[in-house]
């Protein structure tokens, strides 16, 4: 293992967002504006380099049978602050989010994060794993929220881009459009990864993140008989 | 055996340790919360109110039960009221809207409070110059509160009329409670020193 392959993965090879197909709720309820998606990401990062922190640090206190309600306590924990705190010092960026803050907890991304990595890796790797699934997120979040923002309100960062005369498709800022967009990123992103297979010589096979057997949380069963 | 004890023991542990950091959180967090809404009530009704002096908080019991009233005055009397509205009939959700009048009950200014419409949708509503040219400047009787769409004489932003219905119905509600309030109101204002 080394550092920065564990910090950049994150970012593209193993995107959240559109490899690894996790935590859609929030990625398709917030991102109707840029700002919005990078509030979501960086609260969604926080609460994950913390959970990764702690997951890790108390791997050897946590049993293995009882690790998933474990997990879900220490990132409902770090959730609650967070919306606290929100409230009380960005309370702009609450109102807006407010809704989605609580809805962390249930974000796949960390409850993966500590199931795959950070339960059974030091803490010091969790972090940059937390740090670069968390900016990887964000990053997906932005994306898809600047797509929706300029088709939708033809603005970016809430500021008009597109002139009156350009057309506005309401469907994009609504939920339609939110599966629309991750539909065309999705495919887009699978081309490039075609393209660059071919190029380079070597077989391609299409992410298999994105068939829902190979999903960590719907293996608990065989890794609860791993041996310890 | 051992293990039935030390599973839900450790799990107890865990949950113990998380309530203890959240309790001290909110205790910490609770008076800042209660400020920032505050000044965010406090803004609104400074937005909305016409030039005032001083500010006097009021509640007077109206016929569906008291409703608080902040009433702004200037040396010669009162210049205005602020008041809130709250409705169900939002696109998701209720919509809370601070309303300001003079004493003639003509609305000058409006502020939403609180609302989860569709962002860039039903969500541009909250936009104070939307709402000064939508609303402002008219009073219950020099106007057909509904929007253009049903007949009356209110804009709507083009495919959002749920959530500009949704305001004229809280702005109906609010002016009509002000009317009955009215009098008992600018009473309670004159008799004050």
């Amino acid at each position: 293992m080394n550092a920065t392959t564990i910090l950049m993965r994150g970012l593209w090879k193993e995107n959240p967002v559109f490899r690894l197909l996790l935590g859609l709720c929030p990625t398709l309820a917030v991102t109707t504006g840029v700002l919005n998606g990078l509030g979501m990401g960086l609260a969604s990062t926080f609460v994950l380099i913390c959970s990764n922190v702690m997951v890790s640090l108390l791997r050897s206190f946590i049993p293995k049978k009882v690790r998933i309600p474990a997990y879900i306590v220490v990132i409902a924990s770090f959730v609650t602050v967070v919306d606290l705190v929100m409230h009380a010092y960005l309370f702009e960026l609450h109102r807006s989010l407010g809704l989605f803050i609580p809805l962390i907890v249930v974000n796949c991304v960390i409850l993966g994060r500590a199931e795959a990595f950070a339960g059974r890796n030091s803490a010091g790797w969790a972090l940059l794993d937390g740090v670069g699934m968390g900016l990887g997120f964000t990053l997906g979040l932005m994306v898809l929220g600047a797509v929706r923002e300029l088709l939708g309100s033809g603005s970016l960062l809430g500021v008009q881009i597109l002139g009156d005369a350009a057309p506005r498709l309401l469907v994009m800022i609504l939920p339609p459009g939110a599966f629309l967009t991750l539909g065309f990123l999705l495919a887009g992103m699978n081309a490039l990864e075609e393209k660059r297979a071919i190029r380079a010589g070597e077989a391609y096979a299409p992410p298999r993140e994105m068939d829902c057997g190979s999903c960590v949380l719907c293996r608990l069963h065989e890794n609860l008989e791993q041996p310890d | 055996m051992r293990e039935m004890i030390n599973l839900p023991l450790r799990l107890a542990l865990i949950c113990a340790v998380a309530a203890l950091a959240l309790s001290r959180v909110d205790a910490l967090t609770r008076e800042p919360i209660a400020r920032a809404e505050a000044q965010a009530r406090r803004q609104a009704v400074e937005a909305v109110l016409p030039a005032f002096a001083t500010l006097s908080e009021d509640t007077v019991g109206g016929a569906d039960g008291p409703a608080a009233y902040v009433v702004g005055a200037d040396a010669d009397g009162p210049t205005g009221v602020a008041f809130t509205a709250v409705t169900g009939l939002g696109y998701s959700g209720e919509i809370e809207v601070m309303i300001g009048v003079d004493p003639q009950g003509v609305v000058r200014g409006v502020r939403i409070l609180r609302h989860a419409e569709t962002p860039g949708l039903g969500a541009n509503y909250a936009a104070p110059d939307v709402l000064q040219a939508f609303y402002a400047g008219h009073g219950l009787e020099d106007r057909d509160w509904r929007v253009t769409k049903d007949g009356g004489q209110v804009d709507a932003i083009t495919g959002a009329t749920v959530t500009g219905r949704a305001i004229c119905d809280a702005l109906t509600a609010g002016l009509e409670r002000f009317r009955a309030d009215r009098a008992e109101l600018m009473g309670a204002v004159k008799e004050a020193p």
